[in-house]
């Protein structure tokens, strides 16, 4: 339905597109249905022009059937060796940073690395700064059926905290401090008692 | 009958975090995620997008894909290596968009087990579906799919539902689907979508364990018991 009476009384003008335009725009095999559509004859409503209302009658059988949809491109991962990691230092001058690593994939103890901001892509190298985590997987990758080593290194993109998580870091925070004063006074009373 | 199967692989076939709620799939683009530093610049750009439409947005990176309808949102990705980065991604997802009534949850993951012999994966269908209730009834019965369910052992609403089926396409393949399932009271929806986040942030890694350990579980017992009722039981 449009709120414009011109083009319920004289239809559509020339240049403006209509519902019938907007369908075979669409690729019929992500549309089967808008194809049905076009394909069952005369309908009114689909020589509409489109505005904000037009839509609104089809909107009962204008059902979208997608095709499935492709999956990504990493159809999986045989994961050799996981680290996780978390940025100790970094060097932006000599495009460099130590990282301590924790293997993810054995018990093997932590270890510590220096990086070439090379190793990073581009788009993740703003995210390099001391405490940021980053996940570091060598393995064989699978795409297209086709199996290749990989080893990548993708940064964490870590929403900020909610205001929950703060709350309650500080609440921990509080009782901890208070949990050591306590056993501060407990120490210096049993010092100054037994001296 | 008498079985002796050799252990089967195990492998995480998908993970995937699913909201059932009110959403705007238009706004789900590749760019939108970018732009609010939840996806990479050139990860988006090249993002093969399936549509963004009003009713339904849809698309893939390498590592994720993306599917948003006016009451379903679905993050999968295909190798557990990306396991933080698709909470990272849903969570700061959700975290813009905290407004968004949400009202059930999921956290998901299908597991692949490969048996070294047709003759386990008949086994393994046998010992989890016996056939003797089946004797008269039906000829050369097959177990097509099983889905069991325990409540939370948490205090969230939901359940774990666990679903095994046969690959349909290739013999002597099974999935184990692990659907982590949470639900939010109507009169706290207004709220939901943080309290997803919380509940993401604190329980998406232990969701996964457990999916593995269910997983694996149910794969060792089946590799201590040495007969299974395969309905010719005299």
């Amino acid at each position: 339905m449009t709120t414009d009476t011109r083009a319920a009384m004289h239809g559509p003008s020339q240049e403006q597109p209509t519902v019938r335009d907007r369908l075979r725009s669409f690729e019929p095999e992500h549309f089967l249905r808008a194809q049905k559509l076009l394909a069952s004859g005369t309908r009114p409503e689909l020589d509409r022009p489109i505005s904000t209302g037009a839509d609104l009658p089809l909107r009962g059988d204008f059902i979208l059937d997608p095709q499935p949809p492709r999956p990504p491109v990493v159809e999986g991962l045989e994961i050799e060796q996981a680290f996780e990691g978390h940025v100790v230092a970094v060097d932006r001058e000599g495009e460099l940073f130590v990282a301590r690593l924790v293997d993810a994939s054995s018990d093997a103890p932590d270890e510590e690395a220096d990086f070439s901001f090379r190793e990073v892509v581009p788009d993740d190298r703003h995210l390099v700064v001391p405490g940021a985590l980053f996940t570091w997987t060598i393995g064989l990758e699978w795409r297209s059926r086709q199996s290749r080593r990989v080893s990548e290194i993708r940064f964490r993109r870590l929403p900020p905290f909610t205001a929950e998580a703060i709350s309650q870091a500080e609440q921990e925070a509080v009782e901890l401090s208070k949990l050591l004063e306590a056993q501060d006074a407990a120490e210096e009373k049993n010092a100054a008692g037994g001296g | 009958m008498k079985i002796a199967p050799r252990k089967p692989d195990l492998n995480v076939e998908d993970l995937a975090i699913v909201f059932v709620g009110d959403f705007n799939p238009k706004i789900f683009q590749p760019m939108w995620f970018a732009s609010q530093g939840l996806l990479r610049e050139a990860e988006a750009e090249n993002a093969k997008v399936e549509i963004i439409h009003q009713d339904i947005a849809s698309f893939s990176t390498d590592w994720v894909l993306i599917q948003v309808t006016r009451d379903r949102f679905s993050a999968m990705t295909k190798a557990d290596a990306y396991q933080s980065h698709l909470s990272d991604l849903v969570r700061g997802a959700l975290q813009k968009l905290s407004h968004t009534p949400v009202r059930q949850m999921g956290m998901n993951m299908g597991l692949r087990v490969r048996f070294h012999s047709e003759e386990d994966w008949h086994t393994f269908g046998h010992f989890l579906v016996p056939k003797s209730p089946w004797k008269g009834v039906l000829n050369k019965p097959g177990m097509k799919g099983l889905q069991i369910q325990q409540p939370r052992s948490d205090e969230q609403a939901g359940y774990v539902l666990v679903s095994i089926e046969p690959d349909a396409r290739l013999n002597g393949q099974a999935v184990i689907r692990v659907n982590d399932h949470y639900e939010m009271p109507t009169s706290e929806v207004s709220q939901s979508a943080a309290q997803f986040v919380s509940i993401i942030e604190k329980s998406f890694e232990a969701s996964m364990d457990r999916a593995r350990a269910i997983a694996e579980g149910i794969v060792g017992n089946f590799l201590r018991v040495r007969t299974v009722d395969n309905g010719d039981v005299k």
